[in-house]
């Protein structure tokens, strides 16, 4: 049986080489390879297998004159993509799977030419295949693409683009490249927008958007301060609050549910003189990223927007600088290397001036008092910013940096007051503000992989203090020996100490992960009072203290960019969070995912999910900005806040030069923290927590966008719808009201006008529903109770009457010198003094008559009647920058 | 210098444009406005309680003599301790004492019962106009003042130097002062008080009294508990003067001396020689023990008128601050409180004054 098989096995091997070696004949030019097939199974008898697309539109040319088969099938395909396979009498053909290339990584870091400063968001497009990427926030980009000769293309707006040409790239190459300015701008080509356009259209993000320094500047704003927040304000979706303010409301949501941060680190308290002006100054910063929509896993911690701030590195070539005044400030800022190529420096400092007109026109108010004994004032008041930050690059891949930002207020009064051998001291000081302090070291690990650790000490803190000290002499005594002395001082701050990682992971060109985690220390000091009374020999101390708080708070997070094929493109990853406070624990998933699907070259459309949530709030008693304004964490029963938005959007690009955007959104939010009503009732520092009340709120709105980011006239328009409410069970009688900030409909356009070389023209008019306010109009008798009488106001619905509709344009004009340039600013161009309240008040009925106000029969010559308040007129400003 | 004159004149064409202020506009917000029953009522222990009853009015409306918000045809029922007691019969209180402006006499309803500490009191008001409105108390019982400690600063008997026949032979005493009110919290629960001081006799020329006060003005800055409901910004920007209402949350339990200042107390004497003589001259003080609606009532004025969120309320830069209202419509307050008073005597004041 053994000998059979083997004869078996002989016979069909013999038979087999028999047909391999069987040799033909055949000629053919240029005919279809189905026929030239045909003819060879029938010349070689055997049988030709393959599928029925493969041999289409595929034309053969070969001459063979009794040749073995194997190498006649050769000569026909071996210029084609078809193998072939002999087994038996069948020849099978089939689609050769392509040999892939091996893939090499370009990596490095995209700088600035002359200062060297890292550029963030430059687009680098690797030719033929088109693998794009772009550079983070520390310039840093990591492409990988299949060996071979490539060209390379670095585009970031405002820059001329940098092309490599026809590289051969065999192996992982790490390539710095710095850009020049685009020159057209200096041929007076206005580079307004910034990454907007490719960001819109080809990013899954929602609702982002990059200001670069030059839009803020170009931005026209009251007293001609520039401003982020104010910029920021002109944007679809988020409104700017009580008019003049740098407060922002984006989507309907509270102004304390904005992340606001300064290279990554957060920074609380952000505004100056009650929110006129904001935190951030402009000669500072370098550009902003800020998420209204759908937020990157990176990001957690606020529900309705991040901004971060970045801030300059300064130049590792050369010393640069400028000196800017303005009508409410001045501010100065230099940059250039300590250590050329290796450390550089940048320095900023802003001050505003009042005070320098105060103090003197208080010492000549004084000085006309013809008793040294007469009442005299002392009033100053201050702002001061303070961004510094030294970069050390010990290789080019490997940098530490170290930045502080110190910002404060300081208002100061002193009145005194002298009869007989008495007298009166009474003496205020408040200072309230931040200090952030961060250092930095950010690694390229491997060509595809960046990684970044920061630690950071950020510090909001209020200080004030006020005293009244009486002093009294004997007739012949000199000096004044002090009687009493009364003096009340609060605290409050938020501190956190922060630890972090992060991590910039490119495996892949459709693949770009981000993953991270960190750790703050938070802690509290929700309000400290002391009242000290010295009165003689009785000295009354009262300490009205509110426990402060420790809190631990941990993040993880991952996030992808993927783009599976060219049409679509996804965004997706988790923040996980942990707040440990008082001995409770919560902890959060914030999923978010977004997609973006390319319908054409110039077309997308978008959507996505994302969760965020809130730990820490300010409990916030007015729309403007108070020293008092506490941060407080959650505490006792209080839930964390939390929101969730779906949005959806469609792009589109005309020509590169425009976009057209518009995005869709509804968000719902818990457990969100609010004033009970009558929470005033409580004394000022105890249990502040219950006073406090959580509830629900919706927002929901569609925002339209054109753009035009390039050229000499650039700018946009842009229209949002907003409906948002809020509910709870310990406000407004636990009904639903409108939120203050439900503006239904807003209109932005901002255009700029780069004339020539220079001038410069601004404008941007703003036109939108007017807030909501509560406007009782019904009054009750006073049962007089207190040592005064007053008109009762009977309770309303909460924000229950609208204001008029707001619409305002401002100008700006610049005028570019040789060694800087003025700014020439008006503020509500057209004088069109808009209503921020409406108040109660008195109209004289015989004006000109004498003074009613004391009279008890003022009725008889007054009628009270409703008012609107209308606060800002046209305000003309103006400042010169001078630049070194 | 050329440059800094433009900036110069720049700075003052800007500052003039500055000076464009704000700008008002007459109009009617058109919003749904309906008058709802108003309820005040004080409730004292062993007195008959009067209920005024009126109706609220539109802003615009305005309130002069010829706006009648007396609600007359009301039902007001009494509902003591969960038991329905008796319906208010309509009446008219005449002004208890002569202050300036004068009072005028009120219409109101009157009870016959006399309510009792611990008492706890349930008003109900029906309007066939004006619709329902309803409030409930607990009176208080009495916290007595332990004692009044007056503490001489500077003393100065002037003698007959007036010159006015009226006051002849009589002194004149100028005084500053401290007094400390001592009286002990009872603890238990939060408790919440209102001080009030004034003469035993408001000022007058009478020739046959024995002694009056010409110039009283007691300052109570000095007392912290009175600013305890005071945030330091208010400290700075606001009016926080007259208050005298606190609450036992930084003295629970405790003995406390109450802080009461006064600088040039003026007052006249017949008998500067004669200590012995009347003791019913002097300064009253009164420590009411209030419920928590009267506490908060007034603490709520004082928000909405005087501090900070009040203030900025008014001009739209703030949610609107309301009095606190414990009737059911939101309108109207009614209140309880026990008193407790202890007098001075300005003999004891020259007695201790002299002695210094």
């Amino acid at each position: 049986m053994i000998r059979l098989r083997i004869i078996a096995f002989l016979a069909l091997t013999m038979i087999a080489f028999s047909m391999i070696a069987q040799k033909v004949s055949i000629k053919a030019n240029n005919l279809p390879a189905e026929k030239v097939f045909a003819e060879l199974m029938n010349r070689s008898g055997k049988n030709f297998i393959y599928p029925s697309d493969l041999l289409k539109s595929l034309r053969v040319t070969v001459t063979a004159n009794n040749e073995p088969l194997e190498q006649v099938l050769n000569k026909m395909l071996s210029k084609t993509e078809i193998g072939y396979r002999i087994r038996g009498n069948n020849v099978m053909l089939f689609r050769k799977e392509k040999p892939q290339p091996r893939k090499v990584t370009l990596s490095g870091f995209v700088r600035e030419e002359g200062s060297e400063e890292a550029i963030p968001g430059v687009i680098i497009t690797v030719l033929p295949s088109n693998i794009r990427t772009a550079t983070n926030a520390q310039g840093f980009y990591s492409v990988t693409f299949p060996a071979g000769e490539v060209s390379v293309n670095f585009s970031g707006v405002g820059y001329e683009t940098h092309k490599v040409e026809d590289v051969r790239l065999s192996a992982s190459k790490k390539m710095d490249v710095t850009l020049s300015e685009d020159s057209k701008m200096l041929e007076g080509v206005t580079v307004i927008g910034n990454l907007n356009t490719e960001r819109a259209i080809n990013s899954a993000e929602i609702g982002s958007l990059n200001v670069s320094r030059a839009s803020i500047l170009a931005t026209p704003v009251i007293f001609g301060e520039s401003d982020v927040i104010k910029t920021l304000q002109l944007e679809p979706g988020v409104s700017a609050g009580v008019e003049g303010m740098a407060g922002m409301n984006v989507h309907g949501g509270g102004s304390d549910e904005n992340l606001y941060m300064l290279d990554n680190i957060p920074l609380y308290q952000v505004n100056h003189l009650g929110g006129l002006f904001s935190a951030f100054n402009t000669e500072a910063l370098r550009n902003v990223d800020f998420y209204k929509s759908s937020f990157p896993a990176k990001y957690d911690g606020r529900l309705s927007s991040y901004m971060d701030v970045n801030t300059k590195d300064g130049s590792m070539e050369s010393h640069h600088g400028g000196v800017k005044i303005g009508l409410t400030s001045a501010a100065v800022n230099v940059d250039g290397p300590i250590w050329k190529g290796h450390t550089s420096y940048s320095i900023a400092a802003r001050r505003s001036w009042y005070d320098v007109f105060t103090f003197p026109v208080c010492a000549i108010i004084n000085s006309f008092k013809e008793d040294k004994d007469d009442e005299k004032i002392n009033f100053g008041y201050a702002f001061t910013d303070i961004n510094a930050k030294i970069n050390h690059r010990f290789s080019d891949r490997s940098r530490v940096y170290a930045m502080f930002y110190y910002g404060e207020d300081y208002l100061n009064l002193k009145n005194s007051y002298a009869w007989n051998n008495e007298k009166d001291i009474d003496k205020s000081n408040l200072r309230w503000g931040n200090i952030v302090a961060s250092a930095g070291w950010n690694y390229v690990l491997s060509p595809n992989l960046f990684g970044e650790v920061t630690g950071a000490f950020s510090r909001y803190s209020s200080n004030l203090m006020h005293s009244e000290e009486s002093l009294e002499k004997e007739d012949d005594d000199k000096d004044y020996t002090q009687e009493t002395f009364d003096k009340v001082s609060t605290r409050n701050y938020i501190q956190d100490w922060i630890l972090k990682c992060d991590f910039d992971w490119r495996p892949h060109p459709a693949h770009r992960v981000t993953f991270g985690g960190g750790y703050t220390r938070h802690s509290f000091l929700p309000s400290l009072t002391k009242r000290t009374l010295i009165s003689g020999d009785l000295t009354a101390e009262v300490e009205d203290r509110v426990d402060s708080y420790g809190a631990n708070e941990f993040n993880l997070y991952a996030g992808a960019d993927w783009t599976p094929f060219s049409q679509l493109r996804l965004n997706y990853g988790l923040h996980y969070s942990i707040f440990n406070i008082d001995g409770k624990t919560h902890n959060t998933l914030s999923p978010r995912v977004s997609f973006r699907f390319q319908t054409g070259k110039n077309w997308s459309i978008k959507g996505g999910y994302s969760r965020t949530v809130q730990y820490v709030h300010q409990l916030l008693q007015s729309s403007i900005s108070l020293p008092t304004d506490q941060w407080v964490p959650i505490v006792g029963d209080q839930r964390p806040q939390i929101a969730d938005k779906i949005a959806i959007g469609g792009y589109y690009s005309l020509n590169n030069q425009f976009t057209f955007s518009v995005e869709a959104y509804y968000k719902w939010m818990k457990n969100l923290l609010e004033y009970a009503d009558e929470y005033y009732l409580l004394p000022p520092d105890e249990e502040w927590n219950s006073k406090l009340t959580a509830g629900s709120g919706t927002a929901k709105g569609i925002d339209f966008k054109i753009s035009k980011d390039y050229g000499k006239i650039s700018g946009h328009i842009a229209y949002s719808l907003l409906w948002a409410d809020r509910q709870y069970p310990d406000k407004n009688g636990g009904k639903k009201f409108p939120a203050r900030f439900d503006n239904r409909h807003k209109i932005n356009v901002m255009v700029n006008w780069k004339i020539s070389q220079k001038w410069d023209v601004s404008a941007s008019w703003i036109g939108m529903s007017g807030n909501r306010i509560t406007l009782p109009t019904q009054m009750w008798e006073d049962p007089s109770l207190g040592p005064w009488n007053y008109d009762m106001l009977l309770p309303v619905e909460e924000n229950n009457y609208r204001l008029p509709f707001y619409h305002r344009l401002d100008l700006n004009f610049r005028r570019t010198t040789r060694h800087g340039y003025w700014d020439f600013s008006l503020y509500n161009a057209y004088c069109n003094m808009n209503p921020i309240a409406v108040v109660r008040d008195y109209d004289d009925i015989y004006p000109g008559s004498w003074d009613t106000s004391w009279d008890e029969n003022a009725h008889n010559y007054t009628k009270p009647v409703f008012k609107k308040l209308k606060l800002i007129p046209i305000i003309p400003s103006v400042s010169y920058t001078w630049l070194f | 210098m050329a440059i800094l004159r433009k900036i110069y004149l720049l700075l003052l064409i800007s500052a003039l444009a500055m000076s464009l202020t704000s700008c008002y506009e007459n109009f009617e917000p058109d919003i749904e406005s309906v008058p709802v029953l108003c309820m005040n009522s004080e409730i004292t222990p062993g007195d008959s309680i009067n209920v005024f009853l009126t109706r609220t009015w539109c802003w615009s409306e305005g309130r002069d003599e010829s706006l009648d918000l007396d609600v007359t045809d009301a039902d007001v029922r009494l509902i003591v301790n969960g038991e329905y007691k008796e319906t208010l019969r309509p009446g008219i209180l005449q002004p208890s004492h002569i202050v300036y402006p004068m009072p005028k006499e009120r219409k109101c309803y009157q009870s016959q019962y006399r309510p009792k500490s611990g008492d706890e009191i349930r008003l109900e008001a029906s309007s066939p106009k004006y619709g329902e409105a309803f409030a409930e108390v607990t009176v208080p019982y009495p916290v007595p003042i332990d004692r009044l400690e007056p503490q001489i600063q500077s003393f100065t008997a002037l003698g007959d130097t007036t010159g006015f026949p009226a006051v002849a032979n009589r002194c004149e005493f100028i005084m500053r002062f401290k007094l400390l009110v001592h009286f002990t919290d009872p603890g238990e629960s939060v408790n919440y008080y209102d001080l009030s001081v004034g003469p035993t006799r408001y000022v007058n020329y009478d020739n046959e009294a024995e002694a009056y006060l010409s110039s009283f003005f007691p300052d109570f800055t000095g007392e912290p508990l009175f600013t305890e409901h005071v945030s330091i910004l208010e400290s700075v920007i606001a009016d926080t003067s007259g208050y005298t209402i606190f609450s036992d949350r930084q003295i629970n339990g405790h003995s406390y001396p109450l802080r009461i200042s006064y600088d040039d107390c003026s007052f006249y004497y017949r008998n500067p020689t004669n200590l012995d003589g009347p003791k019913e001259y002097g300064i009253k003080v009164s420590l009411r023990h209030v419920d928590p609606t009267y506490y908060k009532h007034v603490i709520s004025v004082w928000e909405a008128n005087d501090a900070i969120v009040g203030s900025l309320g008014g001009v739209g830069l703030a949610p609107a601050v309301y009095p606190y209202s414990n009737v059911s419509t939101k309108a109207g307050v009614v209140a309880a409180y026990a008193v407790s008073e202890l007098t001075l005597p300005m003999v004891d004041l020259i007695r201790i004054a002299g002695k210094k």
